[in-house]
């Protein structure tokens, strides 16, 4: 799967989640930038991730998630690394 | 008992489990009947205890789960106070961020599904840390040990250490919930002030909630130095 392959599916699970049609996934998006991005919108994120791409998250990896750039690396390890 | 007493020192790891209670009694307060930790997510008290429990050895850092971040005072070498600091968003990951990676662990999943369909009532209680700001939580002191001013000399000793390891703070923020006003009072005579106020008018939330509300204060570091000095 391809970077932009990734970023597309992560951008359909945000719009979804937290309900924001016309949201453009960039990589310094953060939780500050999202309107309903919050404790608990961010569980059902977090669970729709590891559901979409099938792997689970590693405590210390959602730990230092600072930003999207930050998750995408992740899921671009996991799925190509 | 005299004030002489106690010791203040940094958590270890045979507190724990004082740590975990602490946590969840420090929620419930004087007011409260039932624990958000547990209640909010369809757990049992003892099952959010042992969650958190659990939780202690990871010292994810940025919020109250993390034993790195407790001041402890022991009495005959047993711990009976004790409060958490951190400074918000220091390493770009929010407290909320760092507290949601751990229940996603630890936590029953159901317990993450229960929560979600109680949303509409945690958004109504929802108040929001500064980042860059000093945040106290988990201020618990065992009954028979009240009244020793325990908690502004743990607060004190917070303060003396970030300021001593040069973190840029010069706020303090905290929660509490908007019913314990004798907290509330508390804290305003040790410098803070109201900075932010939630209510949630559902007719359901003291099931999940030990209040119908909660407030964010807010004092000056240098004020706070004074005001618990006095």
């Amino acid at each position: 799967m391809n970077n932009e392959e990734i970023t597309n599916k992560v951008q359909d699970i945000l719009r979804a989640v937290f309900q924001a049609p016309e949201l453009v996934v960039r990589p310094e998006m953060t939780a500050n930038d999202v309107d309903k991005w919050d404790s608990l919108t961010h569980l059902t994120m977090i669970a729709k991730v590891e559901e979409v791409f099938g792997f689970r998250f590693k405590l210390k990896e959602m730990v230092k998630m600072k930003n999207v750039g930050d998750m995408l690396t992740i899921i671009n390890e996991k799925m190509n690394g | 008992m005299t004030d002489l007493n106690y010791t203040i020192r940094r958590a270890k790891e045979s507190d724990y489990r004082f740590l975990s209670e602490a946590i969840l009694k420090a929620d419930i307060g004087t007011t409260g009947t039932v624990s958000s930790y547990a209640a909010l997510f369809g757990i049992t008290y003892d099952q959010a205890r042992d969650a958190i429990l659990a939780m202690m050895p990871e010292e994810v850092e940025g919020c109250e789960f993390s034993p790195f971040h407790f001041l402890v005072a022991e009495y005959e070498e047993k711990p009976v106070a004790c409060i958490c600091a951190w400074i918000e968003g220091f390493d770009g990951v929010s407290s909320w961020m760092a507290r949601s990676a751990l229940m996603q662990h630890y936590y029953p999943k159901g317990a993450l599904d229960f929560v979600q369909t109680k949303k509409h009532i945690a958004d109504k209680m929802m108040v929001h840390r500064t980042d860059g700001v000093l945040q106290f939580e988990s201020a618990f002191v065992a009954e028979e040990h009240r009244g020793h001013g325990l908690i502004t000399k743990l607060m004190k000793a917070h303060i003396a250490k970030f300021l001593l390891q040069q973190y840029p703070v010069s706020k303090v923020e905290l929660m509490t919930y908007s019913d314990n006003i004798t907290a509330i009072r508390t804290y305003e005579k040790a410098g803070f002030a109201v900075t932010a106020q939630t209510h949630c008018d559902d007719p359901e939330v003291l099931q999940y909630f030990p209040g119908t509300g909660m407030v964010l204060m807010e004092a000056q570091i240098m004020n706070l130095m004074k005001g618990i000095s006095q």
